[in-house]
């Protein structure tokens, strides 16, 4: 079974090919990721010289993460399970980067105004993804077992966790995260494709400001 | 030649399916107005996640009114520039994907060439080069000269507002809804246009220049100056207004450059005053003036598939790794306009 994986909620861009959940390639772009997305969705093809026809399934990081990545992302995944009639599986950011160390933990990224995405991972399921104020998701996490992991999406709260040593701070998510979850992801077929949205988590700033 | 044609410039999502350039098999727009509505403008965020919640439906929409699959295309285009980035982006990755799995040509489309080529359709007989396209929409009203197939001079624009976002920006205040041109044309029917003598800027200065940021502060000065305001009145004079500075700038600038053939395009070309003041005008002058079809005015992904069904037998296909620009210069002279955004 062939997965394509696109990963576009970071400031990088991730596309991998599996085969059985065993990485055939993978590829990370830099900068402007999202306008090449498709290029390097073709050339990772061509490398394994197979078409877009040998895909068995799409999977997709669904967020929470960049508004504009991930309107691209689930855009281009939707878009070729859609025509390719594959199942496509969407990937939580929080999920991706829990899958890469023991659990249980905690992850949690950056979501702007004072606030951030966070889950807490038992040692099999997660806790439901929220966002809430900065402090008092951190004052949460420290009040938790100290032996707990605390992964992060990017570095914002670096400091906070100054000396603890299962505090992990990812730039973006590995290609073995993304395999470790989209073996634990769900997959939605046929006419569900086209109904699949980002989780974007919460509302466009505009809209937050608008109801205060 | 099957081309699907996907426009996602700024609040609607618009697909269609069109034949040679000329025969629309099917093109169908979601509408994004309510999502919008109480912000008072449109907002791009919310602009792209609608976008992104929607595009797949009309892909799927557009192929079913056509009654084909995807694998009966030839060739997707899509607006890639001018328009809100966030929202460009949404229809190129879609369109992107489609020409990557289907293995078909992907065509990068300018928005303004979609609405000018909307004239051509079905009518690439009658219209010949050069000829002159006065394009008035809702972010922007030029006058260009259509030189050949992906070349246009410009001979005039908008130094602020555009026409139709001052019909909008009335409309909303008189809480008329959208889109607002077209409710200022059904209240202006009843109403008299010499009730006011509004302004009618730049009229007199022989040029292509558009000016409209002045007559909208004196309609709304005038609604919010009279308590029982007669709005079929207001209407119809706010309405005249814009005619006049349309149809005088048009012929003017088709006199100076002899061009005998005047098309319009975007939505305020469904204004019917407006198509009757010009052909009137057109008379007088000797020329002739062509109209697209009303459901190829406003935003839609017809257009932009007639557009790239002529321009792809000059240009070509373009690479999958095309970017998005909110603003880009028009064609192979790469026009460059003034863009006074309507949005916020
Ligand atoms: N019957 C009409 N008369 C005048 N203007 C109209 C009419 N119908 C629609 N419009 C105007 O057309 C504009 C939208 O056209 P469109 O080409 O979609 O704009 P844009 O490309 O800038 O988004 C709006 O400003 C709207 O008020
Ligand atoms: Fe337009």
């Amino acid at each position: 079974m062939r997965t394509l994986v696109l990963d576009t909620s970071g400031p990088f861009t991730t596309v991998l090919i599996t085969e059985d959940y065993q990485l055939s390639t993978s590829h990370i772009l830099r900068d402007r990721p999202a306008e090449h997305l498709h290029e390097q969705i073709h050339a990772s093809l061509e490398n394994l010289c197979i078409t877009p026809q040998d895909l068995s399934q799409i999977a997709v990081v669904i967020g929470p993460g960049s508004w504009t990545g991930l309107n691209i992302g689930v855009t281009a995944a939707k878009t070729l399970a859609q025509i390719l009639e594959t199942p496509l599986i969407p990937i939580y950011t929080l999920d991706a980067l829990a899958a890469s160390c023991a659990k249980p933990s905690w992850t949690l990224m950056n979501a702007g105004r004072n606030q951030c995405y966070y889950a807490r991972y038992s040692t099999s399921d997660s806790q439901e993804m929220a966002v809430d104020p900065i402090d008092t998701v951190i004052q949460q996490i420290l009040a938790d077992s100290n032996s707990v992991y605390v992964v992060e999406y990017g570095d914002t709260f670096k400091e906070r966790f100054t000396g603890n040593d299962k505090y992990l701070s990812m730039d973006r998510l590995p290609p073995e995260a993304l395999i470790a979850a989209l073996k634990t992801s769900g997959s939605i077929e046929g006419a569900d494709i086209k109904s699949l949205t980002p989780a974007y988590l919460q509302p466009s700033h505009v809209e937050q400001d608008a109801s205060h | 030649m099957r081309i699907l044609g996907i426009d996602t410039s700024c609040d609607d999502t618009g697909g269609a399916v069109v034949e040679d350039g000329h025969k629309v098999l099917s093109n169908v727009i979601a509408s994004q107005y309510e999502a919008h509505d109480r912000f008072g403008g449109i907002v791009p965020v919310i602009a792209a996640r609608e976008h992104t919640a929607k595009i797949n439906f009309i892909l799927e929409l557009a192929l079913e009114k056509a009654r084909i699959s995807f694998s009966d295309l030839d060739a997707v285009a899509v607006s890639h520039h001018q328009g809100l980035m966030l929202s460009l982006v949404v229809g190129v990755s879609a369109a992107k994907s489609i020409a990557l799995a289907c293995g078909i040509p992907l065509i990068g489309i300018h928005h303004l060439e979609g609405h000018i080529y909307s004239n051509l359709m079905g009518r690439s007989n009658e219209l010949r080069f050069p000829f002159l396209c006065l394009t008035v929409a809702g972010g922007h009203t030029l006058l260009l000269k259509v030189i050949s197939h992906g070349t246009y001079e410009l001979l005039g624009h908008t130094r602020d507002d555009a026409a139709g976002e001052v019909l909008d920006k009335v409309a909303r205040h008189l809480k008329l809804g959208y889109p607002g041109g077209a409710a200022i044309e059904r209240l202006a029917e009843k109403g008299n246009p010499n009730a006011y003598d509004f302004p009618r800027p730049l009229i007199n200065r022989p040029d292509g220049e558009f000016s409209f940021s002045g007559l909208k502060t004196a309609v709304i000065a005038a609604i919010d100056r009279d308590p029982d305001l007669n709005q079929a009145d207001l209407c119809a004079s706010f309405q005249q207004a814009i005619i006049d500075l349309l149809v005088s700038k048009a012929m003017h600038i088709a006199k100076e450059h002899q061009l005998r053939q005047i098309t319009l395009a975007g939505g305020v070309a469904l204004n019917t005053p407006l198509r009757k003041a010009l052909q009137h005008a057109a008379k007088v002058h000797a020329c002739e003036i062509f109209t697209p079809r009303s459901d190829l005015c406003m935003d839609n992904g017809a257009m932009v598939a007639g557009a790239a069904y002529f321009l792809y037998q000059e240009r070509g296909a373009d690479s999958l790794n095309i970017g998005t620009r909110a603003n880009a210069p028009l064609g192979t002279t790469g026009v460059r306009y003034r863009h006074e955004s309507k949005y916020k």
